[in-house]
């Protein structure tokens, strides 16, 4: 009977396990953190680029030479990116350490990426002060517009293209704003950022269109989202009270009793043959009261 | 005639005036001296206060002078009469559903005193709720 991989990999530690069955669990538990390693950069990356692909899909790629010399042209601008994994962790700042040790990232494109990126640019072809980036994080191209410091995903002609200022800059503004716009900033990006991993990953397969349709699918799950948070934020709750009456709209504590505020001094819960039995309290009871409450 | 009755300015003073009184029912009316209804019920209280001044006293609170008690004794009829004693409010069953307070002006003396005399026997016995000894549900008035 195999035992389950946890409790295998439990005894293999402890050495209860002989070495030819150890070998497996320590194999499974080692595939599996680096496993969750992963789904977490995947959450962490699309704090940054909500727009991104998952990296995934374009990492398995193969070393090509590149055949456009523009490319190559533009390879002084591509910038130097340590390869460090925390590099996806928005409290990380990349020092020395990170650099030494990680390396720097190498830029591979993978040939997919380029045949759609030719087939998008030949249909949206750039406008003049949009210049074509390569960035190493991604392994993709981005389009950076020089005069307004705009950047896209997208060519910007493109129906679906969102241009934004860059997510290093936005960070950068959202980091001296404050620190609890940065949380529900990471909170929005992060759902989304699941929504669109979790398409890419059904629809494998490689037509040319799918890069255009998955930033669809991006856009689409965030404006869903954002309708959905506003709707939330905004429309009353049919059953609230103050949807069909002309009472105002109460929060958490509304409607409760507070001790000093009561209507009446006489107890307000008596009901039935009881309620025509409850004293008041006295005058001293009721000033006393007052003074409370207020 | 409430210019013959005491009147009681502020909170404190209604407290105290409770308070202070050891064996004696404390009546007060809570309304406006100049409100009809008051007047009625000042006429009645000023006749019979000499006659019930071994067992009960007196008080006036203007409820605009001393809105302290407005909300907690639910006080919003033009009059109002409450009895209290040893601190302690006397609840009296009018058959009328409201056995807190005489909430209408009464005209006939004998009435009240009876009804005064009844609260005191009552809350010398140490009750809070005393039957009147009339009825004043709206079948018998009409």
């Amino acid at each position: 009977m195999p035992l389950p991989p946890a409790l295998a990999a439990r005894l293999a530690k402890r050495g209860l396990l002989p070495a030819g069955s150890e070998s497996k669990p320590t194999q499974a538990t080692s595939l599996s953190t680096p496993a969750n390693e992963e789904v977490e950069e995947v959450f962490a990356e699309d704090y940054d680029e909500p727009m991104k692909a998952d990296p995934d899909v374009i990492e398995p790629s193969t070393e090509i030479p590149r055949e456009e010399p523009e490319a190559e042209e533009e390879d002084d601008t591509l910038r130097e990116v340590p390869a460090c994994p925390n590099r996806w962790n928005p409290y990380h700042d990349c020092t020395d350490y990170c650099r030494q040790r990680w390396g720097i990232k190498t830029w591979n494109p993978s040939d997919t990426m380029i045949r759609k990126r030719d087939r998008m640019l030949r249909k949206y072809p750039l406008p003049p002060e949009w210049q074509e980036i390569p960035d190493p994080e991604t392994d993709r191209y981005y389009y950076w517009n020089t005069q307004t410091d705009q950047v896209s995903w997208l060519s910007p002609i493109h129906p679906n293209a969102v241009v934004t200022i860059s997510a290093e800059k936005l960070q950068a503004v959202l980091r001296n704003d404050g620190y609890d716009k940065v949380e529900s900033e990471s909170d929005d990006s992060d759902e989304e950022g699941m929504e669109v991993s979790d398409s890419e990953s059904s629809s494998s397969s490689s037509s040319d269109d799918e890069y255009d349709r998955r930033h669809e699918k991006g856009r689409i799950s965030r404006e869903r989202n954002k309708s959905r948070g506003g709707r939330q934020r905004d429309e009353i709750d049919p059953m609230d009270p103050a949807s069909y009456s002309d009472i105002p709209r109460g929060g958490w504590s509304a409607g409760l009793e507070r001790s000093g505020d009561a209507k009446t001094g006489v107890d307000s819960t008596a009901s039935g043959p009881l309620f025509q039995q409850r004293p008041y309290p006295s005058p001293g009871a009721v000033l006393r009261a007052n003074r409370g409450g207020k | 005639m409430s210019y013959m009755l005491q009147h009681l300015h502020n909170g404190w003073q209604v407290d105290q005036a409770i308070l202070s009184e050891e064996d004696r029912v404390v009546i007060i009316r809570f309304g406006h001296d100049w409100d009809p209804t008051c007047m009625v019920m000042d006429e009645t209280l000023y006749k019979c206060a000499e006659k019930m001044k071994n067992f009960a006293v007196i008080f006036l609170v203007d409820i605009s002078e001393v809105p302290d008690f407005n909300k907690m004794y639910e006080l919003y009829d033009p009059c109002t009469i409450m009895f209290f004693y040893r601190n302690k409010h006397i609840m009296i069953d009018l058959g009328t559903g409201n056995n807190n307070k005489i909430n209408w002006a009464m005209e006939d003396v004998q009435e009240f005193i009876d009804i005064v005399e009844t609260v005191f026997r009552g809350a010398r016995k140490g009750r809070g709720l005393v039957i009147s000894p009339k009825d004043y549900s709206t079948k018998y008035r009409y």
